[in-house]
């Protein structure tokens, strides 16, 4: 699926805008910068891992409303502030709601580009993380109900027998439900297949 | 009796014919708004014809005050009313004058130009309230020439009126004030219309008589009621006050003034110059400097894995030298701005320096529930220096130790002010807090836009340290033991100043 990162850049300074697109643009990184918030707003976010660097003295909306503006929109991009003059509160209150790191001008070169790769890194690990789930969730989808009952029940400790007596069925038909799950489920082991399980369950809680 | 404007066309006109026996222009002059011209005959008639003053007093004087008239409209008008053109104060059998009546009238010599004491004396001696006078008697001058005083410089006369209220009493004293509202309000009516012409009766006296003519048309009183004239006149006379015995209590309340003003002006420019200035400029100047640190930063990269196209560094060098001269043009904006107000630099005794700030300061630091402790060594050497410069650094590092003691909450907030000399003979100034210190930062404090503080801008330190500088003395700073910051500046002693 990954396409390779893009490092979007918002500062209406158009100095400073070019001149971070050159910077980052240096070390190889895809770079798209823009003069305000709402002009990247336009723009379809790509299939690829991301990351925003972003000034927090904008004219129109300012840098940290338009980190909740993006947090509002389900927009999970991370965020790195850099600013003309940061004080306390402010970067508190960006750190506090998510911001990777928060830069005052002018930086070390090499710290904005660390904050870059971390928070590019950071994206690629929640995509990724994203896709793993939804591989599960479609594996897990793919039993039939019956199954899904069984490794349900299986994994919350139950042994066949007592399983098979809940279900009214034989013990033997248990066991093959639970082997065509551990199979569908590509599960290498019983561990496995409960640690996949936790995880379907984790914050969505998408088992029935 | 010869008039050339007579009409009638509204019912009012017809009273004012009726009362008057002529038509004045200035009741003929805003035919656009005939409502307006009814109420101000309404007043006329309210605060002049109906008042009851005496028909020949009233009329003389209204003569009498339009000298001091700078438009000639009034005084002729009411002059040939006194000459038996038209009623002389609406009254149809008042007694006629004589020009060489008016012409004694326009002649009196005015206030400024004889004893008012002797004046006033005269009518403060008076013990049972007298009725108007007589025209041409003395007592008529004496009142004349109070009234006008209090006419043309009213806020300067309160003996003046204070004397013609005991002449008069007071119901006849207000009936004379109303009398000199109307005609100020009369003055004001016809300068507003400058077009308004003599009527025809009235050109006919000018023709017929040249001494009083002259006199109408040239009187050299004629500006003394103008507003500028009059308030060059009370400026004139508060300076005479000033060689009196008030001179002292004025100058006291004067200095007093100046001193407030000048510590407000102290705090003032502390805020701009430390605050919004500051944060606006370091934003200007850390823009381009940024920008001109990314271009470097990202071409020693490309340069270092020789990656670097001379088309990409060409283009690169020039942004870095365009946002060199754009930090360049800010940072000479500040200077400007700075040497706008150059230092005045005079003998002080920094303690006096110290009060007048904590004194400043006090609403702050009881705001912040903190105590201040001074220790100020008497008989220090004068310092030659700034008092606006160094209140604004002293209220710098007081306000720096109040503002790092906010947070601290298990131990007393302290604010230690000491001056003293030290060894080489310098006065020593230090601010000592039991705040939360400067930690491994105490070196960066005087770097300009470098901050510790919530809302702070950097600005503060490095101005005051140089300001320290420019008076020839240091600031620095150290750890407080055990906790908080002690900031200290030095300044030479003055030339010639006892040790």
């Amino acid at each position: 699926m990954s396409h390779a990162p893009v490092v979007f850049v918002v500062d209406d300074d158009p100095s400073v805008r070019s001149s971070l697109k050159f910077l980052i643009g240096s070390v190889g990184l895809q770079v798209e910068s823009f003069d305000s918030a709402e002009a990247l707003l336009q723009r379809k976010l790509p299939d690829a891992p991301t990351c925003l660097v972003l000034d927090v003295r904008l004219r129109g909306l300012s840098g940290l409303d338009f980190q909740g503006e993006l947090a509002a929109r389900n927009i999970r991009i991370p965020i790195v502030f850099v600013t003309g003059h940061g004080d306390i509160p402010m970067s508190v209150r960006a750190m506090k709601a998510g911001a990777i790191e928060f830069l005052t001008k002018p930086y070390r070169d090499q710290d904005l580009l660390d904050a870059v790769r971390i928070a590019l890194e950071r994206d690629r690990a929640r995509r990724e993380q994203e896709k793993d789930l939804t591989d599960l969730q479609q594996r897990f989808d793919s039993l039939t109900p019956r199954e899904q009952e069984v490794i349900s029940k299986v994994v919350s400790g139950m042994l066949n027998k007592q399983i098979a007596g809940e279900l009214g069925t034989a013990e033997n038909t248990v066991k093959v439900h639970r082997s065509r799950a551990m199979e569908k489920m590509n599960a290498q082991s019983f561990a496995d297949l409960v640690r996949m399980i936790e995880k379907l369950k984790g914050p969505g809680e998408k088992v029935s | 009796m010869a008039t050339g404007t007579q009409q009638a066309g509204l019912p009012f006109q017809q009273a004012v014919l009726d009362r008057l026996g002529i038509m004045p222009n200035a009741l003929l002059c805003a035919p656009e708004a005939p409502e307006i011209v009814e109420w101000f005959w309404d007043f006329v008639k309210g605060m002049f014809i109906d008042n009851p003053i005496a028909s020949l007093f009233k009329e003389r004087l209204f003569v009498y005050l339009s000298r001091f008239c700078e438009f000639r409209y009034c005084i002729t008008r009411h002059c040939g009313f006194l000459v038996g053109r038209g009623h002389a104060s609406g009254d149809p059998v008042v007694q006629l004058e004589t020009a060489a009546q008016v012409i004694r009238l326009l002649k009196k010599p005015s206030p400024w130009q004889r004893d008012m004491n002797a004046v006033l004396l005269r009518l403060e001696a008076i013990s049972t309230p007298i009725d108007w006078p007589e025209p041409e008697t003395e007592l008529e001058d004496c009142l004349f020439a109070a009234a006008t005083a209090v006419y043309v410089e009213p806020r300067l006369r309160d003996r003046e009126r204070a004397a013609l209220r005991n002449a008069l009493g007071g119901q006849r004293f207000e009936r004379l004030i109303g009398l000199l509202t109307l005609v100020r309000a009369a003055h004001h009516w016809t300068t507003l219309h400058p077009d308004l012409s003599f009527e025809d009766d009235v050109r006919h006296m000018l023709e017929q008589h040249d001494e009083l003519a002259r006199l109408l048309l040239e009187d050299p009183e004629a500006s003394r009621s103008e507003m500028g004239v009059r308030l060059f006149n009370e400026v004139e006379l508060l300076r005479d006050l000033n060689k009196q015995l008030e001179l002292e209590k004025a100058k006291q309340a004067l200095e007093a003034r100046y001193r407030e003003a000048e510590i407000e002006l102290a705090r003032v420019s502390r805020l701009t110059t430390m605050g919004e200035l500051a944060g606006s400029i370091a934003h200007e100047v850390n823009q381009p400097l940024t920008a001109i640190m990314n271009n470097g930063s990202a071409c020693l990269r490309l340069l270092a894995n020789s990656n670097l196209d001379p088309e990409v560094l060409r283009r690169a060098l020039e942004e870095i030298v365009a946002d060199g001269t754009r930090a360049n043009a800010v940072i000479t904006r500040i200077r400007a701005f700075i040497k706008k107000t150059p230092a005045e630099k005079s003998e002080l005794d920094i303690n006096a320096v110290i009060q007048e700030v904590l004194a400043l300061a006090s609403h702050e630091v009881h705001k912040n529930r903190a105590a201040v402790e001074s220790e100020l060594k008497e008989t220090l050497p004068l310092v030659q220096a700034d008092r606006v410069q160094l209140q604004q650094v002293l209220l710098n590092l007081i306000m720096n130790g109040i503002e790092a003691m906010t947070a601290v909450t298990d131990r007393p907030r302290m604010l230690w002010v000491q001056s003293r000399v030290d060894d080489s003979g310098d006065v020593l100034v230090s601010v000592r807090d039991s705040g939360i210190g400067l930690g491994s930062e105490a070196d960066r404090v005087f770097t300009p836009f470098f901050t510790t503080k919530a809302n702070g801008m950097g600005m503060g330190l490095s101005i005051s340290r140089s300001l320290i500088d420019d008076h020839g003395g240091r600031l620095w700073a150290a750890p407080n033991s055990p906790h908080g910051a002690v900031f200290s500046f030095t300044l030479p002693a003055a030339a010639g100043s006892p040790p």
